[in-house]
């Protein structure tokens, strides 16, 4: 997956010489062009990174693998919450194994955890999993079913839903 | 974590149970390109437009709503009225022909509704859309999926009292000719004042004639969500703090709407139209505006008082909407079919809910009377004037207005007629008995009002 970040960055750049009027067609040639010649750097240094998922956060949902530069219209939209993760919560009475089921599902399907919180107050448990699934080839249906299948297992309630929802209902 | 565990366990509640659904994705298409010379070839050419457009509507739409996981309930399509490509019609038969071709294409494309067997005739109507308006009863009769509405009424050119009669025979024609399954095929069929062009809601969506080729209309429903959060908040929280709350979930309901509309435009290679957020309730306990009307301090849906609260409610809805998105078009509002929603189906039975009352709440609501069913014996005059009524209050406010009305062949008050499914269970309603049929055979037009001394 390229790395979006950047991509933007240079978009902006771009933008910032050309003016808010600039061809749109223009500024894509011109931001491929500088991508690609810088790509190899950002390659190497990711892989020294240790992958660096944080430069990863998505800022526009360009689809599986494709890219593109941004017009201006969505050049204002930061952080608009990524098409590639998802929102896995899980809400239940406590119990031994819960998280590592979950997490399972997650490892099998090659999906790595970008962030989790889990509480258990008066016996309720509730997990709440940042999942990044770029890497996955499982479909999201799929998913889900394995969470459900595995809520059923474990008496507790599993949703997967796709991050840009929440962003979309809790962010102005 | 970006959001907080009391954000997301809102959401997965308004989700998972306050039934919380994108109601409809509904894709809009032009037709125009398919009129011809002969029906055959329209129809032929409607066919094939038709599933070549929407071949992945149902599968694209259903993958998109597991992923982000909102249940989008119904996938569905609006055309250009139908009048308008039936050029080459010369008879009944040639329209229904039109009408099947259509029914056939949405069944083969797999949506449940299909909406724009439609004529705007609020001024008048040409040969063709003379036959075409005989055509309707039969068309929608002889069909499972195909929805019609007529408009006959605008603020700019008034209401045409021709088309209004008319359109009380055709109400008539129509439930007679499904009699056995209580008059289903009135509940296909909508008659306008201000009719909207880019409607994603059946019975009454079409694709207006300024529509691009094709776009994605979203309508996102939501009654369960604000019933919910209405009933949760202090039974002495003032109104204008109840107004707010109400703000704020509609603002986050059409983004999740908008959300599911964009991804699907663009996964169909369409255009994003607009984003509709009506709260349309369903048969399904808690999902209703009568019981949001309730849980504002009322006894039953009906009662004096009720006529306020659904304002403050449509305009609560309107604001979060129109603040939340720039595409928001349609109806957008509250809607208020009566066989839908299991509250207002109990008020009518108890006594509180008259069609007299609804007919003012439509002047603060969305649309108007709504999956309404009256006695068989009703006369098409008193449809008509029914309809006239509610034409009226579209009229002179300037908002669209519409009547659903079904004379249930044979039923009388007190009975029920179920249509199965989202269109409910209609309790029979009593209708003033008192003759209008001298107003409606004048016929003729009540002219554009005028639009300063307003009071």
């Amino acid at each position: 997956m390229p790395n979006e970040d950047l991509i933007y960055r240079i978009t902006r750049a771009v933008y910032g010489r050309l003016g808010a009027d600039a061809d749109e067609r223009v500024v894509e040639h011109l931001v491929t062009d500088i991508y690609q010649a810088v790509e190899p750097v950002v390659e190497s240094q990711r892989e020294t990174d240790g992958g660096g998922d944080d430069a990863f956060d998505s800022l526009l949902s360009g689809g599986q693998g494709s890219w593109r530069a941004l017009s201006p219209r969505e050049r204002g939209k930061g952080g608009e919450g990524s098409p590639d993760r998802i929102v896995v919560s899980v809400f239940g009475v406590d119990h031994p194994g819960i998280v590592a089921a979950v997490a399972h599902i997650l490892a099998d399907s090659n999906c790595s955890i970008a962030d989790i919180n889990q509480t258990v107050v008066q016996g309720k448990f509730a997990m709440v999993i940042v999942a990044d699934t770029t890497l996955s080839e499982e479909s999201v249906a799929a998913l889900k079913e394995r969470f459900r299948h595995e809520g059923e297992r474990l008496g507790v309630r599993i949703y997967a839903q796709r991050e840009d929802l929440f962003h979309a209902m809790h962010r102005i | 974590m970006d959001y907080s565990q009391a954000e997301i366990l809102q959401t997965v509640r308004m989700t998972e149970i306050e039934h919380l659904d994108v109601r409809t994705v509904t894709l809009g298409l032009s037709l125009r390109d398919c009129a011809s010379e002969s029906i055959e070839r329209t129809a032929e050419r409607v066919r094939a437009k038709i599933e070549r457009t929407a071949e992945r509507l149902v599968p694209t739409v259903d993958e998109i709503g597991d992923e982000i996981g909102i249940r989008i309930a119904n996938k569905r399509i609006s055309i250009t009225p139908a009048a308008l490509i039936a050029g080459g019609a010369e008879s009944i038969d040639d329209c229904v022909k039109l009408a099947h071709a259509i029914d056939e294409a949405a069944a083969r494309v797999g949506v449940d509704f299909i909406g724009g067997y439609s004529a705007l005739v609020q001024k008048g109507w040409t040969r063709t859309e003379g036959v075409f308006l005989d055509s309707i009863p039969e068309a929608l009769a002889t069909t499972r999926r195909l929805c019609s509405s007529v408009n006959v009424a605008t603020t700019r050119a008034g209401i045409n009292m021709n088309a209004v009669r008319r359109v009380g025979q055709l109400i008539k024609q129509a439930a007679e000719l499904t009699g056995e399954q209580g008059g289903l095929a009135c509940a296909k069929f909508v008659c306008f004042a201000n009719a909207v062009e880019d409607n994603p809601f059946m019975a009454g969506a079409f694709h207006g004639t300024g529509e691009p080729e094709a776009v994605i209309n979203v309508g996102v429903s939501g009654p369960g969500v604000v019933n919910y959060a209405v009933r949760q908040a202090p039974a002495d929280m003032p109104l204008d703090e109840v107004a707010e709350l109400i703000k704020q979930l509609s603002f986050k309901l059409s983004r999740a709407g908008e959300l599911i509309g964009r991804e699907a435009a663009r996964r169909l290679g369409l255009r994003f139209g607009i984003i509709d957020l009506s709260l349309a309730p369903t048969p399904v306990l808690g999902d209703s505006v009568g019981e949001i009307i309730e849980a504002f301090g009322f006894e039953r849906a009906g009662a004096p008082g009720t006529t306020a609260a659904l304002a403050l409610l449509t305009d609560a809805v309107k604001k979060g909407g129109a603040m939340a998105s720039s595409a928001v078009g349609g109806m957008s509002g509250a809607f208020i079919p009566v066989s839908e929603d299991a509250a207002m189906i109990a008020a009518v039975q108890a006594g509180a809910l008259t069609l007299e009352k609804l007919e003012a709440w439509t002047s603060v609501c969305s649309v108007g009377l709504d999956m309404i069913a009256v006695p068989g014996s009703t006369t098409a005059e008193t449809i008509a004037a029914i309809i006239a009524d509610e034409m009226a209050i579209g009229v002179m406010n300037n908002k669209t207005t519409a009547v659903r009305i079904i004379p249930a062949p044979g039923r009388e008050v007190g009975d029920t007629v179920e249509f199965g499914g989202l269109l409910g269970t209609a309790p029979i309603m009593p209708v003033n008995q008192f003759s209008a049929a001298g107003f409606i055979r004048r016929g003729g037009r009540i002219p554009a009002p005028i639009h300063s001394l307003r009071n």
